[in-house]
Parts: structure tokens; sequence; C-alpha cells
């Protein structure tokens, strides 16, 4: 099994951070905007789709506020296996750590999920330093 | 007031003196310890490469060096990508804390890596970054 593990820094609070990604039918607008051209919920699963036409359905596992976790699983076409989680860690006063972790199977398929991943987090850190912050005034 | 009252009535006063003399030696406040007090550290954290410059798909070992009050329980190795985010390569539980890897290929002209130590108590710290040079 592949198991990818990803991180990026965002100049932005976790709590700020945490209240976009737990939004999750907003991902498109809140969260990975130029990534995600469309996000709406269906029951316990969000269909996603990607900026270049891929659509996929998303089966909300978890979401833990306490760990700010979110955990979803989107197995289904090339993918036999897929698991993923999105963590938000608290660095320092006003920024934050973003770690996805995604296990899945074929190994073949690991390259394109990895790119995609890399995709997903700079427009996130774009997305969220972009946005006003609350509490700023 | 009889004579054991009044015995009584000096020995409570002797206590209150006793007590305000405590506190006022104490600079004026109440000490009371409740629970341990120990302050545990963060882990502390650095990191060599076996070759400052190598080729693309050429193999290089990092090696941590990390310390902490109350044990290192892992390290993490991660590499630097060009788009700023970074990629967590493996870990290791074990000292001498070390991960073999390989050069990616890249147009840049070096390849960036950090180490991050955990202690038991799940604190973390990131070395420093260190660059390895691209062979062309």
């Amino acid at each position: 099994m592949a198991s990818i593990h990803r991180e990026i820094c965002i100049d932005v609070p976790a709590e700020q951070v945490w209240d976009a990604m737990r939004d999750t039918g907003a991902l498109h607008t809140r969260l990975a905007s130029g990534f995600v051209s469309d996000c709406r919920l269906d029951g316990d699963a969000r269909i996603v789709q990607f900026a270049n036409g891929l659509v996929v359905r998303e089966l909300i596992v978890d979401l833990d506020d306490s760990a700010r976790r979110l955990v979803w699983s989107a197995a289904g076409g090339r993918l036999t296996h897929h698991n993923a989680s999105c963590q938000v860690f608290a660095k320092g006063s006003g920024q934050c750590r973003v770690v996805w972790i995604a296990d899945l199977l074929p190994d073949a398929m690991a390259p394109t999920v990895a790119g995609m991943i890399a995709q997903g987090l700079t427009a996130m850190k774009a997305t969220l330093e972009a946005a006003p912050r609350h509490g700023a005034g | 007031m009889d004579r054991i009252s009044a015995f009584g009535h000096a020995l409570s006063g002797l206590a209150t003196l006793a007590l305000a003399a405590g506190l006022a030696a104490c600079g004026g406040g109440l000490y009371i310890a409740i629970g341990d007090d120990v302050v545990d550290n963060p882990p502390q954290v650095s990191l060599v490469a076996s070759r400052t410059s190598a080729s693309a798909g050429q193999a290089l070992r990092l090696a941590a060096a990390a310390s902490d009050d109350d044990g290192v329980q892992r390290v993490q190795f991660f590499r630097l990508e060009g788009d700023g985010t970074a990629t967590a390569l493996g870990s290791d539980s074990v000292p001498p804390f070390e991960w073999d890897t390989t050069l990616p290929a890249t147009s840049a002209s070096e390849v960036r890596f950090f180490a991050r130590a955990f202690d038991s108590a799940g604190q973390s710290t990131d070395s420093a970054s260190i660059g390895v040079t691209v062979q062309r």
C-alpha cells in the first residue's frame, strides 16, 4: 500500500483553518478554491469536482473538532482503496501546519495522488492566507 | 474568663501571630504544592546528510542528532518541495536516528531536508533545514 504524508505551513491561526476545513461542503470557496471548482453535500458524503475536471465522491468518515482532524474515503475509479486525513496543528501564534496523509491502492496511483495533494495544500495556503482574518480590526 | 479559657485564647493569638509571620516570610503569599511541576522541555534536533552534493537517483543517508530530557520517541525525516510543501520520507524510533533516501529528479539546484524529533509527551521540534546540491 502506498502511504503519502505531505504538509504545509500556513500563516493563519489553526482555529481559523479548522473552521474552514470542517465546513465540508465549502471546499471550493473556503478551503481550496482554484483546486476544487465545485462541491456539494450528499448525505454523509460530498461530491467534489476538481479544477482538472475529475469528479469524486468523498465519504466523510470522521470530523474531530478536538483533534482538528477530518477523515474521508474516496475509493472508486482506479483507486481500489483510499483513506485520507487532514489535520491542523497550531504552530506558534498566528500560524499552523496542515498535515495531509493518504493511504491508497494500487501503488501505481501514488504519484498522481501525491501531485493532487501538493496542489491541494498550496491551494489551501493561498485561499486561507487571502481570506480576511477573524477578529482582525 | 477562667484560667483554661484564657490559656486557650493566648494560644490562639500566638498561632495567629506565627501564621502571619510565616506569610510575611514567604512574601505575603500562601504556597501550597499540589501535583508535580516538573518542566518537560521539547526535544532538540539537528540534521546532517551523508553527502553535500549528489545527482538525481543517488542514495544519501540523513542522520539526526536528537536529545530530550525525557527521551526521544522518534525522529521523522522530511524533504522540502519546491512548491512550499514538505513530504514525510519516514521515521526512525531507534537511535542512531537515520533515514536512507535518494535524491529526486528536479530542476532545482538543491534539495532541502529537515528532521522533526518527538518526545514521549508529544512535543516536537524541527531541525534547521540542510541542502544537498544537485549535480548535473
